[in-house]
């Protein structure tokens, strides 16, 4: 068994956690409150250090004043509490919408569109490897078939009859195999966690495991 | 019988949570190994990193994570530091996450210790950062602005490894660790803006999200959950960059185990849920 306090500490608010699966029991409460908590004050410590001192605190004593101009619009924020004064939020709401939009919009249409259309599209180069997983030919008509039938489901302007009904029908399909390696992949994820702590509980708490 | 299968639909769920507990611990208690294949998104990754020249432009390693999500993302932090201080590749670490702070900043001091690197000459570590793609598209123009001081409060200019590194012209590549979809952010405003090139780990969750950008040449490669992870250190183990595998391997067989348990609950369940409609219309 460990000898280390710490780890004893983190051992026994695991099992703590785990008790809920049992049912919900004070030992479980105790350790959700304790961690919301500490998180609370982690972050006001961590965002004083890495926020308030590099941006604030630093520039203004070097004498560098623009820093009062972000900085007092940032307070701007706080009139929020102030009623009559609190249509100013507008201020610097309406700036971080304008700034957020104009910097994302153009870079956000070229990485997820325009670089997207592109990869759906087959060319010569596929020819050299046809089943390579990733630019093989096959895999080239099956992103292609994928993308236009799936898109097609989400065609609402005309009755899905026909041609359309066939094409979204073949989309419900991909559309469905996509949820379904989501899905495995998320049950690896959460299984991961547990053996995570398996290992945590077995190798450096009880070392059990070697 | 029939009643007997009628019931695995309403199996309580505890008889569950106890036999996937014994399911994971007999491979972790009998050290039961075995290899696997690697996918090709780890192989890209590996194979990115392994062609950076050694102390040249470094790599800048974001530990964007939680840990919530350690378990999963800590594995491949190691396996690739391990890769590169075996080389001799400069390394720049960061954390857009709050608490990605002291997780990246333990890892990777550990793994500078195992290597005999040194700190400020073969890597940089500045903690977190606030408002993530500012800092994105702040380190496009002028990095010292972007990470002024480093974790130890120490300042940019008396960093001996960052005399020569101005913006990403002066990088290898950034390779985003994450929970969340951070790996997506650094695609928008790095990749695509700044044209440095982006690798990305995540969460078994987040994998699939990233599938389109491996296909398009976004990404360099992805390390997808524990079995990315895993696959990154069976790599540099037989490359020898390293001598042993790490967890990630020693989970692997427990989550096949895991995984082959829960396929069968699935099919019992589909079968008690099915007999149960049955013996319904029966009545």
């Amino acid at each position: 068994m460990s000898t280390n306090i710490w780890v004893w500490l983190a051992a026994l608010l695991s099992l703590a956690i785990f008790s809920y699966l049992y049912k919900e029991n004070p030992v479980f409460r105790f350790a959700e409150h304790l961690f919301t908590g500490l998180s609370v004050g982690y972050y006001i410590v961590l965002y004083y250090n890495n926020y308030a001192i590099p941006y604030i605190v630093i520039p203004l004593s070097e004498h560098r004043w623009i820093t009062l101009i972000p900085m007092a619009l940032g307070m701007m924020y706080l009139f929020r509490f102030i009623p009559k004064l609190n249509y100013l939020i507008l201020i610097p709401i309406a700036i971080s919408l304008g700034f957020g939009s104009g910097m994302s919009i153009p870079l956000t249409i070229e990485a997820d569109v325009l670089k997207q259309v592109q990869g759906t599209m087959i060319d010569t180069s596929m020819m050299k490897n046809i089943w390579d997983p990733q630019n093989g030919l096959i895999a080239g008509i099956l992103i292609l078939v994928g993308v236009v039938s799936s898109i097609s489901y989400f065609y609402f302007s005309r009755e899905h009859k026909g041609a359309l009904k066939v094409s979204a029908n073949l989309g419900i399909w991909f559309v469905m195999i996509g949820f379904g390696a989501t899905f495995g992949y998320t049950v690896m994820a959460r299984v991961s966690l547990l053996i995570a702590r398996m290992q945590f509980l077995f190798t450096d708490w009880i070392h059990l495991i070697k | 019988m029939m009643k007997y299968l009628a019931k695995l639909g309403k199996l309580d769920r505890r008889i569950i949570f106890l036999l996937l507990l014994v399911v994971i611990l007999i491979p972790l208690l009998f050290s039961i190994k075995s290899r696997f294949y690697v996918d090709s998104a780890t192989r890209g990754l590996y194979d990115y990193i392994d062609h950076i020249e050694p102390n040249g432009r470094p790599l800048v390693l974001s530990f964007d994570y939680d840990p919530q999500v350690a378990a999963e993302l800590d594995p491949m932090a190691r396996a690739v530091l391990r890769h590169c201080f075996a080389r001799g590749v400069r390394v720049i670490g960061m954390s857009l996450q709050p608490q990605g702070d002291a997780i990246g900043e333990a890892i990777i001091t550990q793994t500078a210790l195992e290597f005999k690197r040194q700190k400020g000459k073969d890597y940089c570590y500045f903690g977190f950062r606030p408002a993530g793609t500012i800092v994105m598209l702040q380190m496009g123009v002028n990095v010292k602005r972007a990470l002024p001081i480093d974790y130890y409060q120490v300042s940019f200019d008396s960093l001996p490894m960052m005399h020569n590194i101005h913006n990403y012209y002066d990088m290898a590549m950034v390779l985003s660790l994450a929970g969340s979809n951070w790996p997506y952010f650094w695609i928008v405003y790095a990749e695509t803006k700044f044209k440095v090139r982006v690798g990305a780990g995540q969460t078994a969750v987040m994998a699939p999200d990233n599938y389109p950008f491996l296909q398009t040449g976004q990404l360099v490669g992805q390390l997808g959950g524990m079995k990315g992870a895993a696959e990154y250190e069976q790599l540099i183990v037989d490359a020898g960059y390293y001598h042993k595998g790490d967890m990630a391997s020693k989970a692997m067989n427990a989550i096949s185990f895991s995984h082959l348990l829960i396929i069968t609950l699935i099919l019992l369940g589909n079968i008690g849920y099915f007999v149960t409609q049955h013996l319904g219309k029966k009545k």
